[in-house]
């Protein structure tokens, strides 16, 4: 997730390229052999209220319309987001669920949702995880992701960026994992991808987490590790030493993932089963 | 893609079979109990699976396919190649054909089938498909208007519930008319039933997923249409794809105010009320028909004297010659009769209305000393559709007295919901204020395009003065 920035077709292409560098087809961490890590739980939300209500305020707060600039969050998104309770609340299942729809609101066409943890949790170093079904189709745009802390103060991309799970509604079997800061942001960012051979991420929940190292960033789906960003490996200035806050949200359109089109079905819905952050 | 519908066509038109590929390279037998069916997915790879047939569908240019050695998708051996023939070419109006098995398959292990395509230029073919076995077709399953370019591109047919073909012979077929008049040719390759993760079945629905409800009386028969099944293809598009009723499990809450088939045909047998739904491969599917079984209304009886009415349709009158109530004219036409009687009246009832033919030109009727076409409608819808526009066309024949040839003579009066009553009879009036009206034989009554006028029955269709 870009944000607070667009950039243009070029770099766009140059994303993909970046992106095919770790296609890989094994699941759960089959044939890997990884060093044991022990990480003690700091912060979750299970979503386990038994009722459809808003998010947690003590953990969650909304992000509310189209972007500070007008501008679809930097990414010439087309949703308008709001805190309707129809489009973002617990689902009485043990589930947060944000749904995107086609409906128009303050000049805009769909509706969705984007929640944080801004001012109310952050963590610098550790594992963030979250178990999470995905929505699909051309044009929708989900993800899980942190910004730094100091975003208004030094602005994006100074602040930095993990997205730890983004995935384009358009090719629903693929994952992208990715990096901005510096010098590495929008279409240069540093990005890995993993997808599945023969399913699909909206078929099911799956786990997406990050570990994330004073020299490192490690990206995992299901357990199963796809992407190494290392500091030696970022061209520009290393800003991932300092707390960063989560967020989940549903885009739809955007440089991205391209738009939405008459075989887009909607409602589209993302679940999330929990946010667990480990220390 | 002209517009028409190839469906009806297909299902109930024959057939000329006119080559037969590879065949004696596998074995059937038909008489054997607990025979183990092949589940060979492959239909058209490099050529024909063994055993395979093939029919040109009737009406169709039956030399519109031929294997192609010189186009083909990854240099394969060979593609399957249909010249789709212009408008109004000699040979056939459009190309069109089965591929099918003499003895049946278990695909229950497949869940999609693929083909690769590409055209001479960009064209929407009207049908492709699997399921048509030249008999009953129970699992024809289509998808239409496949947009097609001149590029190879992978289309995808998902199965609605694998688990019913276990016994399946259609493997394949297509129907495509021509593109704003002008024919072309469009290639197929690689055909085969495969097992996809990343195909996903969403939700069916009945009753296009709305919960409606219907005011039946006992004896009528009433279908339930709008069935879809959503998919979710490989890059995450959806597809609606109509689904036979034959996938379908129906069910009603009180079978014994109505019962439902297998083949989704709700049957109205005592007073009350009783809700019909269905499920999808154990999945429920959205949206249900309430029936409301009511005694049945009669049509207001007739107040004219026999002397001064002719009759096509009533059990008041002395019907005069018909040659038919539904004239079937495929592919264009969709609309389907189910009619019944209550005690001894008789009631036409049209389906799936689109448009419908009333002829009764052995002999052509001299309507001059008869000032007015009456007829009874009944809605059985619970409520009208907003914006019908319901068309009566009266057509005189001429001078050749004969339908076409240039001297044909309409009057068409349009009724839109003022004129109609859902439950209700309506009678509704067509003036015969037509210059000449000495031949007329033919009745015609559609639909506007919009489409929202599906069902009705009619009674006391008769000329007075």
């Amino acid at each position: 997730m870009i944000n607070f920035k667009s950039y243009n077709i070029l770099t766009y292409i140059i994303l993909l390229s970046i992106g095919c560098t770790f296609i890989t087809c094994s699941k759960d961490g089959e044939g890997q052999k990884l060093p044991k890590r022990e990480w003690t739980i700091a912060w979750s939300d299970e979503f386990n209220d038994n009722l459809v209500a808003s998010p947690d305020v003590s953990k969650w707060s909304f992000n509310i319309g189209v972007g500070p600039n007008n501008d679809g969050w930097g990414n010439q998104e087309l949703q308008y987001y709001t805190d309707r309770l129809d489009v973002v609340s617990t689902d009485g299942k043990g589930n947060l669920r944000i749904v995107a729809k086609k409906e128009n609101l303050n000049n805009r066409e769909f509706i969705s949702g984007r929640i944080m943890t801004k001012g109310k949790f952050s963590q610098k170093y550790g594992k963030i995880e979250a178990r999470i079904k995905t929505p699909s189709g051309p044009g929708i745009w989900p993800a899980f992701w942190l910004l730094g802390n100091n975003i208004d103060t030094v602005q994006w991309p100074n602040c930095g960026e993990i997205d730890i799970m983004e995935q384009k509604g358009n090719q629903p079997n693929t994952v992208f994992g990715s990096l901005h800061g510096p010098g590495y942001s929008g279409g240069n960012s540093k990005s890995g991808t993993y997808s599945l051979m023969n399913d699909r991420f909206d078929n099911d929940f799956h786990i997406y987490a990050v570990e994330w190292y004073e020299d490192r960033i490690d990206y995992f789906v299901d357990g199963y590790l796809y992407n190494r960003i290392n500091k030696t490996d970022v061209s520009g200035k290393w800003v991932f030493d300092q707390p960063f806050f989560i967020i989940l949200n549903v885009a739809v359109g955007g440089n991205f993932v391209g738009f939405p089109n008459v075989n887009t079905a909607f409602p589209q819905t993302m679940q999330v089963d929990y946010v667990r952050v480990y220390k | 893609m002209s517009t028409f519908n190839f469906s009806r066509y297909l299902l109930f038109a024959m057939v000329s079979c006119i080559s037969i590929f590879y065949t004696g390279c596998e074995k059937y037998s038909d008489d054997l109990s607990g025979l183990i069916r092949p589940k060979n997915g492959d239909v058209f790879l490099d050529g024909f699976t063994p055993g395979m047939n093939y029919a040109a569908f009737g009406g169709s240019v039956v030399t519109a396919f031929q294997a192609d050695k010189e186009v083909t998708y990854n240099q394969s051996t060979a593609s399957m190649r249909v010249d789709v023939p212009i408008v109004n070419d000699p040979r056939g109006s459009y190309a069109g054909g089965a591929y099918f098995l003499a003895s049946g398959r278990d695909l229950s292990g497949y869940n999609v089938l693929t083909f690769w395509a590409k055209a001479t230029k960009s064209a929407k073919i009207n049908e492709v498909g699997f399921g048509n076995d030249l008999g009953a077709n129970t699992y024809a399953t289509a998808i239409y208007n496949v947009p097609v370019t001149t590029f190879w591109q992978k289309y995808y047919i998902p199965i609605p519930d694998p688990s019913k073909l276990t016994n399946e012979r259609g493997m394949f077929y297509f129907a495509e008319g021509h593109e704003d008049s002008a024919g072309y040719s469009f290639w197929i390759d690689e055909v085969k039933f495969e097992k996809l993760g990343t195909i996903l079945r969403r939700e069916s629905m009945i009753m296009n997923g709305a919960n409606t409800s219907n005011n039946s009386a006992k004896g009528v028969e009433t279908p339930i249409t709008g069935l879809f099944t959503n998919f979710s293809l490989p890059d995450g598009t959806n597809l609606k794809m109509p689904t036979p009723a034959s996938y379908f499990t129906f069910e009603s809450t009180n079978p014994t105010v109505a019962s439902v088939s297998n083949s989704g045909k709700v049957n109205a047998l005592n007073l009350g009320y009783s809700v019909i739904s269905a499920s999808l491969a154990g999945q429920k599917a959205n949206g249900s028909m309430v029936v409301n079984v009511s005694g049945f209304i009669n049509a207001p009886t007739p107040t004219y004297p026999s002397s001064s009415v002719v009759s096509l349709f009533s059990d008041n009158y002395a019907n005069r010659p018909i040659d038919f109530f539904n004239g079937y004219w495929e592919p264009f036409q969709k609309t389907r009769s189910a009619d019944f009687k209550i005690g001894t009246d008789n009631i036409l009832n049209y389906t799936d209305f689109n448009f419908v033919g009333i002829s009764f030109a052995n002999p052509v009727f001299d309507a001059t000393n008869y000032s007015t076409l009456s007829m009874d409608i009944f809605v059985p819808d619970a409520s009208l559709n907003p914006g019908i526009q319901f068309k009566i066309t009266v057509r005189d024949f001429g001078s050749n007295g004969t339908d076409g040839g240039g001297d044909d003579t309409d009057k068409v009066v349009t009724f839109t919901n003022s004129s109609l009553a859902a439950g209700g009879w309506k009678t509704l009036k067509i003036p015969l204020d037509m210059p000449k009206k000495s031949k007329l034989g033919l009745i015609i009554l559609s639909d506007s395009d919009l489409g929202n006028f599906k069902n009705f029955y009619l009674d006391n269709i008769f000329f007075h003065n």
